[in-house]
């Protein structure tokens, strides 16, 4: 994207002593840079700042305890749905948490083959976030089918009735997106963490830890044949990722384009709701990168260029998702149908027209800051977008389900919705989930890849003292995986 | 593992009186990636076959140096692959036309675009099953005793130090005469390591 | 090290494609010239014969010619944003064919004089006002001729504009290394993009969606332009393996970066997914939805044997390249590549023949024009292009990302070229 606002400008803004734009800070050895992302879990004293999260976090989670009980004693109808708003909070929040979850999974495979080194130190906690968010995300279609002791008949069982899920209905295909998501997310991030237990495992001090941490290892230790066979693993493992995670929105997007509601049946819908997923996954690692940094010193390893090419993406794909609600603005005129029509009109100058509006604001018009290098680079900027943006894309699935819902062919089956508290319970709730899940993470877990860092090391080691003999047909770390996945 | 050794030794050394302890191999410890590469192009030079390498992350070439070339886990991915999309497809099919026929929306039984997206997640799902489990295997892991782990400071081989080691069951080891080989290698120090 | 990075520094830039390559581009002209006075004299027999005909060959082929044009310049514009080596290998190629916008232009003049025969027509929307059904006089606010061609004109404009400056500061920067340039290049090519695609989306709508003028999806631009994307990238791949595939100096430019190779396969494996997943995204919503209005486009293309094109897209636009596509010999090496590129571009073909012409024959017919035109314009498309090579420096001698990895990997070059 933009570099500068202008041509000719100096290319760097001035920026704090202790921030960098190169993909590591200056003078980091192998043992370095595992020092410092292991002591965080192996050494580090117990942070404020890490308590303070904890404690509101915990106090998140606690509130999702009561909303979950409360559904299962009395039921969804503690909640604001209704008829025909059947589809609320739940699914707005259930599409929100999946889509913050593709960043995650951008980051560890596509930016993996495209050869984007910089995506090395922010890759596990990406897919950490990645994880926890689809596992907020579950709750919600698991807590709305209202019989929740039967969720696994959306699972193919044999049954003495001689009865199968409904595979032709999207909600079916949503459930296989979902669960074959959530698996192969969890096995990318575990085998990326293997060597890193393995690192644990040999410098944890107390016994119990190295034992601990060694059964995870499962024995790691490191052979050229492992590694070999490893390194296919991962590529190939990142080159059906990529495909499986434009599937996975995708085919949330089926859930509503396969109907015939007007908003719902666009056949922009598959690749735009996968751009937004990105965008507000990105907004989310900026928003978990930032204190994560301060809080543990890891700002010479996330460093701005990190948060800068996020900034990048954000705006790239928020530019897609503008393009999307042009295109679905100009084709409901177009159309020249006029349930489509009424639908624009509705969405823009309804009962619901803040939402419109401020979708509008928060995901077309304020990402354009982002054109500026000056905003990019600037932390408290970065952090307002993101915000903005989380906000934006949460606003846009109201603006899709609930606006689109409450008044579709027949006026006389016209309604309003309104959210309960236990709506608002559930949602902050899952906030608690996901904090909760992530501080752990942070404590227990190297939250940043030290074994990719080694090679990032390694390879920039290599470049400075010049040794292009060497390296001359083999530019980047991800070369030999790449030449791995070629070979399938 | 052990077969050979000792006939192998007592040959071509002084024969010690004690019984030796089975000895796994002999190690080397570099401190720096060239330097391991570069040996272990010698010792492949020099005709030792059963050598593997301790590295903290993955080296460019090392593989190749060492023989290490099969192409098990991208097959198995896609013979799992192919298996989880037949399987995907198939499952709907036998349940939409044949098990449980029902008309839905008056869309034929067979409904081809509807069963794309669960045949596609059905392969990814198979492909990185097989492709997990096969990778963990193969390396035979888990794991939790090996012999490398005895040789000394090798807690280094996940951070930042890089070992070479001739096992005992390659047929040119001769306990002493490769000892004295890798020696001549550079490395920083030199260990024979027990079973 | 500095001094024989100087030296070959030096070397290279005097790297003409004339002198790389010059008898190989003399010949692509002399074949191309043939072929397009061929071509030409058989469309405007055609044109006599058949006007009808004519125009609905001539419609697809016009749209790929301009799609390759038009794809080159979105193309130029992403590398010039996101830098890498396919970039670094297309970028004389992508130049050179923007630089035929006013040939595309010029064979969209006829399209005009074919106005009632595409738009008009029993359902078209270019009829008298009275003859309109509702719908129809709805969408006449955008959908009439005066709207029509002005919007034409200002797409040409825009990507004119947008191909001149990116010709123009490209050399620029050859002529002096200013790293300003470079980030003007970048910033305009960010920007441009997002103008490129608004504008093309609604050529596309204009061009192609309004010949069934009820039928509407909101995906149509971004599929057309996917499609452009990979019709683009098979014809350089193509063009470059047949013109230097055999020079030294691209076999040492393969043997120094196979990975700037191996992009140029992934791209087309990436673009030959993405073709399949927009089509198949669209196809999927609206047979399922199943309304009138929406199925109406996809019968015609399932009715009278069309469906058997149908099929054969699915397997052979989709299902063969991508497996192919997965083997690394078949990145690796561009000439293996190019045999591919073959195919698909042959498919680009079918795939855009198989979007215009069912919406005019329900009947699954081949008319000698649907041949005729794609070699005919094409043919003056490639002249064209050859001569907007020649003379031209070979790679971009000052492109900052690769200033570290480019001269040093082509050892010997200099020796060879």
């Amino acid at each position: 994207m933009k570099t500068s606002p202008r041509a000719g400008e100096p290319r760097t803004p001035t920026l704090p002593q202790d921030e960098t734009f190169d993909l590591i800070g200056p003078g980091h050895s192998l043992g370095s840079v595992t020092d410092k992302i292991g002591d965080v879990v192996l050494k580090d004293r117990l942070r404020p700042g890490w308590l303070i999260f904890l404690a509101f976090s915990l106090a998140g989670l606690a509130t999702l305890g009561m909303a979950v009980l409360m559904v299962i004693l009395r039921g969804p109808g503690v909640w604001g749905n209704n008829i025909p708003v059947a589809w609320a909070f739940d699914i707005i929040n259930f599409v929100w948490w999946i889509g913050i979850g593709h960043a995650g999974t951008l980051i560890s495979a596509i930016l993996l083959l495209v050869h984007q080194n910089w995506r090395t130190s922010i890759n596990r906690f990406a897919e950490a976030m990645t994880i926890f968010a689809v596992m907020c995300a579950g709750i919600y279609p698991a807590m709305h089918i209202g019989r929740h002791q039967y969720f696994y008949w959306l699972m193919p069982l044999p049954n003495t009735m001689g009865l199968w899920p409904q595979f032709r209905s999207p909600l079916d295909w949503d459930f296989f997106a979902v669960s074959t998501y959530f698996t192969v997310s969890a096995l990318f991030w575990y085998v990326g963490l293997v060597p890193d237990l393995a690192t644990l495992r040999d410098r944890a001090t107390s016994r119990t830890l190295k034992v601990l941490y060694g059964i995870f290892a499962m024995g790691w230790r490191g052979s050229a044949q492992h590694w070999h066979r490893y390194m296919a693993l991962y590529v190939i493992l990142a080159g059906i990722s990529t495909p499986l995670v434009l599937s996975v929105h995708s085919t949330i997007s089926f859930d509503f384009a396969v109907g015939v509601v007007p908003g719902w049946h666009t056949t922009i819908f598959p690749p735009y709701f996968v751009a937004g997923a990105v965008f507000a996954g990105f907004a989310m690692v900026i928003l978990l990168a930032v204190p994560l940094r301060a809080v543990f010193g890891l700002k010479d390893l996330i460093t701005m260029k990190h948060l800068e090419n996020s900034g990048k993406i954000m705006l790239a794909t928020g530019l897609i998702v503008t393009y999307g609600y042009a295109m679905e603005v100009f084709t409901a005129w177009y159309s020249g149908n006029i349930y489509e029509q009424f639908m624009a009109l509705n969405r823009a100058f309804g009962p619901y027209g803040w939402s419109y509006w401020a979708l509008i604001f928060c995901n077309a018009l304020a990402p354009q800051l982002l054109w500026f290098k000056s905003v990019r680079t600037s932390i408290p900027w970065l952090l307002i977008i993101s915000v903005i943006v989380s906000i934006g894309m949460w606003l846009e699935r109201f603006v899709i389900i609930v606006v689109s819902l409450h008044r579709d062919y027949l006026p006389s089956s016209w309604g309003l919705y309104a959210p309960t508290v236990w709506d608002w319970a559930f949602y902050a709730g899952t906030f608690g989930l996901f904090l909760t899940l992530f501080l752990l993470f942070v404590r227990a877990l190297p939250s940043i890849a030290m074994a990719e860092m080694r090679e990032l090391v390694h390879h920039e080691e290599h470049q400075k003292h010049g040794d292009h003999s060497a390296h001359s047909s083999q530019t980047s770390k991800v070369e030999p995986g790449a030449s791995e996945l070629a070979s399938v | 593992m052990d077969a050979g050794t000792s006939e192998l030794s007592a040959s071509a050394l002084v024969p010690t009186t004690e019984v030796a302890p089975k000895i796994y191999g002999v190690v080397a410890e570099f401190d720096n990636s060239d330097a391991l590469l570069a040996a272990a192009r010698l010792a492949r030079e020099a005709g030792y076959t059963k050598m593997d390498a301790f590295t903290p992350m993955p080296i460019e070439g090392l593989s190749e140096v060492l023989n290490f070339r099969d192409k098990f886990v991208p097959t198995l991915m896609l013979l799992g692959g192919l298996t989880g999309c037949t399987a995907g497809y198939f499952m709907q099919y036998f349940a939409a036309v044949h098990s449980y026929p029902i008309n839905v929306g008056g869309k034929p039984f067979h409904s081809w675009p509807q069963q794309i997206v669960i045949t596609f997640e059905m392969t990814i799902l198979f492909a990185a099953l097989t492709g997990v489990i096969g990778m963990f295997l193969l390396n035979g892991l888990p794991r939790p005793y090996h012999s490398i782990f005895n040789t000394p400071n090798f807690e280094a081989a996940s951070v930042d130090r890089f070992f070479l080691a001739i096992e005992s069951r390659d047929p040119k080891f001769n306990r002493e005469d490769t000892r004295q080989f890798m020696q001549g290698l550079g490395a920083a120090r030199v260990s024979e390591v027990e079973e | 090290m500095a001094d024989t990075l100087n030296t070959q520094q030096d070397g290279t830039q005097n790297i003409n494609l004339s002198d790389l390559v010059g008898p190989q581009l003399d010949r692509l002209q002399k074949v191309a010239l043939v072929a397009g006075v061929a071509g030409v004299a058989a469309m405007a027999l055609g044109a006599v014969l058949d006007p009808a005909d004519f125009f609905i060959s001539y419609l697809f082929a016009f749209m790929f010619w301009l799609g390759v044009t038009t794809g080159s310049l979105g193309w130029l514009m992403i590398g010039h944003v996101t830098g890498g080596g396919w970039a670094f290998i297309l970028r004389r190629p992508l130049e050179a064919a923007t630089r035929n916008l006013p040939i595309a232009f010029a064979m969209f003049v006829p399209i005009l004089f074919g106005m009632g025969a595409l738009y008009g027509g029993h359902h078209g929307w270019n009829r008298p006002y009275e003859e309109l059904d509702t719908i129809l006089r709805h969408k006449n606010a955008y959908l009439n001729v005066p709207f029509f061609i002005a919007r034409a004109v200002f797409y040409f404009l825009v990507w004119g504009a947008l191909a001149f400056f990116m010709n123009k500061w490209s050399r620029i920067h050859d002529e002096r290394d200013d790293p300003a340039v470079a980030v003007r290049l970048n910033n305009w090519s960010a920007g441009g993009l997002l103008i490129f695609v608004l504008t093309m989306t609604f050529a596309a709508f204009d061009w192609m969606m309004s010949l069934e003028p009820h039928w509407f999806s909101s995906l149509f631009g971004v599929i057309i332009i996917v499609g452009q994307g990979l019709s683009t990238l098979a014809l350089m791949t193509i063009l470059i393996a047949r013109l230097a595939g055999h020079t030294p100096f691209l076999q040492s430019l393969q043997e120094a970066n196979p990975r700037y190779f191996r992009d140029l396969g992934n791209l087309t494996l990436a673009f030959t997914l993405l073709w399949a997943y927009t089509n198949f995204s669209q196809y999927m919503i609206y047979w399922s939805g199943n309304i009138a209005e929406e199925v109406e486009w996809f019968v015609h293309r399932a009715r009278g044997g069309w469906g058997l094109v149908s099929m054969f897209l699915i397997v052979a636009h989709f299902a063969l390249p991508f497996l192919f596509l997965l083997s690394s010999t078949m990145k690796v090496k561009i000439n293996n590549l190019a045999r591919l590129a073959v195919f698909i571009l042959f498919m680009r073909f079918v795939d855009l023949w198989w979007y215009v012409v069912p919406t005019f024959r329900h009947e699954l017919t081949l008319h000698w024009l649907d041949i005729a035109c794609p070699i005919g314009l094409g043919g003056i498309w490639l002249w064209a292009w050859a001569h907007q090579l020649k003379g031209k420096l070979a790679v971009p001698v000052h492109d900052p990302r690769l200033r570290d990895s480019w001269p040093l990997k082509l050892e010997g070059v200099a020796h060879h070229g």
